[in-house]
C-alpha cells in the first residue's frame, strides 16, 4: 500500500520527545492529571444537553428582549408584559412572553467585534486570549468536555439551511474529531444508508478491512490524523440506526402547526428530535437576520416565526421533563445599532445588546443586566462573550476555574480567564 | 429620449425654495388641501407643522397625543381635519388650522399594533385604515364611529386607498397582491397582481406593496416598491407597476437600474400622463423621480437628496415637498457625530418649485 504519511507525522509531540505519559491530562502534576481524568470521567457521566439557537446576522435586541418603546431610537413596536412581573419584551413574542417564566434574558452583553466575519467566530469560540491556538466553538467543546450521551448518538450536530457534511473548523485546536455533523435542512447525510447494491456482508467485510487498515495506520502517526475518519464512520454507524430521526412521516401534524411550516420551525422541530434521541449538543441556525435595510418590516416578519417555535420548543422541552436537563441558549453574533438608517435599518452593535436562555442549571424568570433609557450603553457591569461561557459551562456541571484544555501538552483555560462569570443568572 | 421627454425635463426642472429643518425622521408629509399647512408624521409620535402659505414655512406647535411612529397622514379633501395614525394603533382627527390643536376624536385601539395607512374618501364620509393585525377598517370621517371592518388571513397589509369612485378599498399588501374589496360589503372583487414586488428570501417576506396613485381620470393605477433580490439589507431595484383600472391589466413597468435604489415609497400622479415619486434603498440612495407615462426610465431624476421617504405636491401644483434623511446615516458601531454625541437620523424636508 502506498505510504500517505506526510514530513509531519514524523515529528515528535512535545509529550513523545518528554517520554510523559500519554495519558490526556494538563500539565499540572502527577495528581493534578488524575484529578482532571476524574473530573472528565463524571463529565461524561452526566446526561446534560445544549440547544444552541443561532440567529446568524443579528437579531436586533430592540425589536425582542430590550425594548425602548416612545424613546428616540425606540421604533414603532410596542412593548408587552410577560408572564414575569415588571419584565417586558417586544411585541413581536407574545408567546414567548407567556414563558418568561422559564427564562433567563442578559440585556447586559458588550463584545469586541461589529463584522460578521470575525465576530461569529470570535463569540462561538467564546473570545478567548490570544494563546496562537484556534479555541472550539461552544459545540466541540462540550463534545469534548463531555463527550457523547449514555445514547451513543453523535454529540455534536448541526441542523442547518442548505448543504450539510463534517464541519471540522468548529473544533479549533480540539483536532477534527470533535467537529460538527451538519444536517442541511435538517435531512440525513446523503448515502448513509448501504446501497442495495451492496450487501451487508460485503459492507461488514469493508468496514472490517478498513478498520485493518485504520489500526495499521494510527500506530505510525498521531492519532489526530485518523480520529476524525474512524469517529464520522462510528457516527454514521450510530445514525443508521437512528435513521428513523429523519423521517419526516413520523411528526403529528400537530407539532408541526405549532412549530410553523417554515424553514426555521421545521429545523427546530428537527432538533427537539435529536435533543430526544439524546444527542448531546444541538445546533440550530437561521440566516438572513442582517437587517440593515427594512429592519422593522424585518423584524415583523422574522422574529414571529422564532417566537412561533421557541415557544413550541420550551412547551415540549417542559412537558417532557427534559427543561431541566437542556441548557437552551437563543442568541446572535451582536445586536443592532440603535440609530436608525436611511434605509429604515439598524447596522451591526456590540455594544449594548441581549441573548436569552432557559434550562439547566439557570434560574428562571429574570432579566440580568440592563441597558440605557436609550439602550446606547449597559448600565452597571456589562459582560462580554467570555462571562457567557463561564456561565454555560457552570450550568452544565463543568467548573471553568478548575477543568482545563490539555492542548497536547499545553494547558488552555476553557473559557476568557480575564471574564466573570455571571452568578446572579445560576440556580 | 423623445423629444417632448427633453422638454418636459426643461419644464420640470426643480429648484430649491427652502430646507426645513426636522430633528427627526419623518415617515410622510402632506400639503393640506387649501395649501396653507405642510404636516409631517414623525418617528417621535408627533405631527409637525409649517405654515405653507408663504415660502418662508413658519414652523406651527405640533399636533401631539400620539405613541411610537406616527406612520401616517391624511387631510379631509374639504373640511379642515387632518387624520393621523401611528404604530401603536392610535387614530385621531385634528382640525390642523388650530394653534393648539385638540382631537376632534381620537381611538386609541383603532388597529391592534401597526397602523400602516390611512385614506380618506374623495367625498369625504369615510376614512380607511390599515394594520399589521390584518384588518382593514372603515371609519366615519366625521366623529371616527367604526362602519366596516374586513380581515382576510392570507393578507398583511401595507397600503390601503380608496377607488375614485369611494365604493371599493384597495389593499395592497406584503405579498405584492392588490385586493380591490366592496366598501360596504367586504366582498373581494378582483386582486392585480403585483407579485414582482414580493420575495421570500431565506425565511424572511420581503417588498410589498408599499403605495397607490391614481390618475385624476381614475383610468390608471400605479402601484410602488420593490424588486427585491435579497432581505437582511434589502437590496433591489425600485419598482412602479402601472395598470389599466378598467381592465386590471398591467399596462406600463418602472423599474430603475440599481439594486441599491430601494422602494418607493411614495407616488402621485402630476398630470394623468407624468408619474413622480421618492425612492429609498441602501443608506446614501434614493431619488425623486419624474416619468412620463409609456416612458421606461424616468425625464428627471434627482439623486442629490439621499433616502427619500415622502413626496407631496402643493395643491397649487408648484411646489413639492421631498422628506429626505441626512447624509452619512449608516454605520456598524457607535458612531459619534463632532459633538461626540451618539445622535439621531433625521429627515430635512426640500422644499422645491416646479418652474412652469
Amino acid at each position: 500500500m502506498k505510504n500517505l504519511c506526510t514530513p509531519h507525522d514524523h515529528l515528535l509531540s512535545r509529550r513523545e520527545w518528554l517520554g510523559t505519559s500519554t495519558l490526556g491530562a494538563a500539565s499540572m502534576g502527577a495528581s493534578g492529571m488524575l484529578a482532571q481524568h476524574a473530573i472528565a470521567e463524571e463529565l461524561r457521566k452526566n446526561d446534560k444537553q445544549v440547544l444552541f439557537i443561532w440567529l446568524d446576522g443579528g437579531i436586533s435586541q430592540l425589536e425582542s428582549w430590550d425594548p425602548k418603546p416612545n424613546t428616540t431610537f425606540g421604533g414603532p413596536f410596542r412593548a408587552i408584559p410577560t408572564k414575569v412581573p415588571g419584565i417586558h419584551i417586544s411585541e413581536l413574542l407574545p408567546k414567548t412572553a407567556t414563558h418568561m417564566d422559564k427564562l433567563v434574558l442578559v440585556r447586559s452583553l458588550s463584545t469586541k467585534d461589529n463584522s460578521h466575519s470575525a465576530g461569529v467566530d470570535r463569540i462561538q469560540r467564546g473570545d478567548p486570549k490570544n494563546r496562537g491556538v484556534t479555541y472550539p466553538y461552544l459545540g466541540s467543546a462540550v463534545s469534548k468536555l463531555m463527550g457523547p450521551c449514555s445514547s451513543g448518538m453523535p454529540p455534536y450536530v448541526w441542523i442547518k439551511p442548505m448543504s450539510g457534511g463534517f464541519i471540522t473548523k468548529d473544533a479549533g485546536f480540539l483536532g477534527p474529531k470533535y467537529g460538527a455533523i451538519a444536517f442541511g435542512d435538517g435531512k440525513a447525510p446523503e448515502n448513509l444508508l448501504r446501497p442495495d447494491s451492496v450487501s451487508l456482508d460485503v459492507d461488514l467485510a469493508r468496514n472490517e478491512l478498513r478498520e485493518k487498515l485504520d489500526k495499521t495506520y494510527r500506530l505510525a502517526r498521531r492519532k489526530e490524523s485518523s480520529e476524525a475518519s474512524s469517529t464520522v464512520f462510528d457516527m454514521a454507524s450510530k445514525l443508521q440506526k437512528r435513521i428513523d430521526l429523519f423521517d419526516q412521516s413520523k411528526i403529528p401534524s400537530k407539532d408541526l402547526e405549532r412549530y410553523g411550516s417554515t424553514e426555521f420551525g421545521r429545523h427546530m422541530l428537527q432538533a427537539r428530535r435529536m435533543l430526544e434521541a439524546g444527542v448531546r449538543f444541538v445546533k440550530v441556525t437561521s440566516y438572513g437576520w442582517d437587517t440593515h435595510g427594512d429592519n422593522f418590516n424585518g423584524h415583523l416578519s422574522l422574529v414571529p416565526k422564532v417566537d412561533m417555535a421557541f415557544s413550541a420548543m420550551l412547551e415540549d422541552l417542559q412537558q417532557r421533563g427534559m427543561l431541566d436537563n437542556v441548557l437552551v441558549i437563543l442568541m446572535s453574533e451582536f445586536g443592532r445599532t440603535p440609530r436608525i438608517n436611511g434605509h429604515l435599518g439598524r447596522d451591526h452593535w456590540p455594544e449594548a445588546w441581549s441573548l436569552a436562555m432557559a434550562g439547566c442549571g439557570l434560574k428562571k424568570g429574570l432579566a440580568s443586566g440592563k441597558t440605557n433609557k436609550l439602550g446606547t450603553s449597559v448600565e452597571g457591569d456589562a459582560h462580554d462573550i467570555g462571562s457567557m461561557f463561564h456561565v454555560w459551562f457552570k450550568a452544565l456541571g463543568i467548573d471553568s476555574s478548575k477543568i482545563e484544555y490539555d492542548n497536547q501538552g499545553q494547558p488552555l483555560p476553557i473559557a476568557n480567564e480575564e471574564c466573570k462569570i455571571i452568578s446572579e443568572v445560576l440556580a | 429620449m423623445k423629444e417632448d421627454s427633453k422638454e418636459l425635463a426643461i419644464k420640470y426642472k426643480t429648484k430649491k425654495i427652502i430646507d426645513l429643518a426636522c430633528p427627526v425622521q419623518i415617515c410622510a408629509a402632506r400639503f393640506s388641501p387649501c395649501g396653507n399647512v405642510l404636516a409631517a408624521a414623525c418617528f417621535d409620535g408627533l405631527v409637525r407643522r409649517w405654515d405653507s402659505s408663504t415660502n418662508k414655512f413658519t414652523e406651527l406647535t405640533p399636533i401631539n397625543g400620539h405613541n411610537g411612529w406616527v406612520q401616517a397622514i391624511a387631510f379631509h379633501p374639504t373640511n379642515k381635519v387632518l387624520y393621523s395614525a401611528d404604530s401603536w394603533g392610535k387614530l385621531a382627527a385634528s382640525n390642523y388650522l388650530e394653534k393648539d390643536v385638540m382631537p376632534i376624536w381620537k381611538n386609541d385601539k383603532a388597529h391592534d399594533g401597526w397602523i400602516r395607512k390611512i385614506c380618506t374618501s374623495s367625498d369625504g364620509k369615510l376614512l380607511a385604515s390599515c394594520g399589521t393585525d390584518k384588518l382593514i377598517k372603515v371609519w366615519s370621517a366625521t366623529d371616527g364611529a367604526l362602519v366596516k371592518e374586513f380581515k382576510d388571513f392570507s393578507w398583511d397589509p401595507l397600503s390601503v386607498a380608496f377607488t375614485p369612485d369611494s365604493r371599493a378599498i384597495l389593499v395592497g399588501d406584503l405579498q405584492g397582491k392588490i385586493s380591490q374589496v366592496d366598501a360596504s360589503t367586504g366582498k373581494k372583487l378582483r386582486e392585480l397582481d403585483a407579485s414582482a414586488m414580493y420575495k421570500l428570501d431565506r425565511l424572511q417576506d420581503v417588498g410589498g406593496v408599499r403605495c397607490f396613485a391614481f390618475d385624476s381620470k381614475g383610468e390608471k393605477l400605479a402601484c410602488g416598491g420593490i424588486n427585491p433580490n435579497r432581505g437582511g439589507f434589502v437590496q433591489g431595484p425600485s419598482l412602479v407597476i402601472v395598470f389599466d383600472w378598467k381592465s386590471g391589466k398591467e399596462i406600463s413597468r418602472i423599474q430603475s437600474g440599481s439594486e441599491n435604489d430601494g422602494f418607493v415609497y411614495d407616488l402621485l400622479f402630476i398630470t394623468d400622463s407624468i408619474l413622480a415619486g421618492v425612492s429609498s434603498g441602501q443608506p446614501g440612495n434614493g431619488k425623486v423621480f419624474f416619468n412620463l407615462m409609456g416612458e421606461t426610465q424616468p425625464f428627471v431624476s434627482l439623486t442629490n437628496m439621499p433616502n427619500c421617504h415622502s413626496f407631496a405636491l402643493h395643491p397649487a401644483g408648484k411646489k413639492i415637498a421631498v422628506v429626505s434623511t441626512n447624509a452619512n446615516n449608516s454605520g456598524n458601531g457607535k458612531v459619534l457625530d463632532k459633538n461626540k454625541d451618539y445622535a439621531a437620523n433625521y429627515s430635512p424636508i426640500n422644499i422645491l418649485e416646479i418652474p412652469s
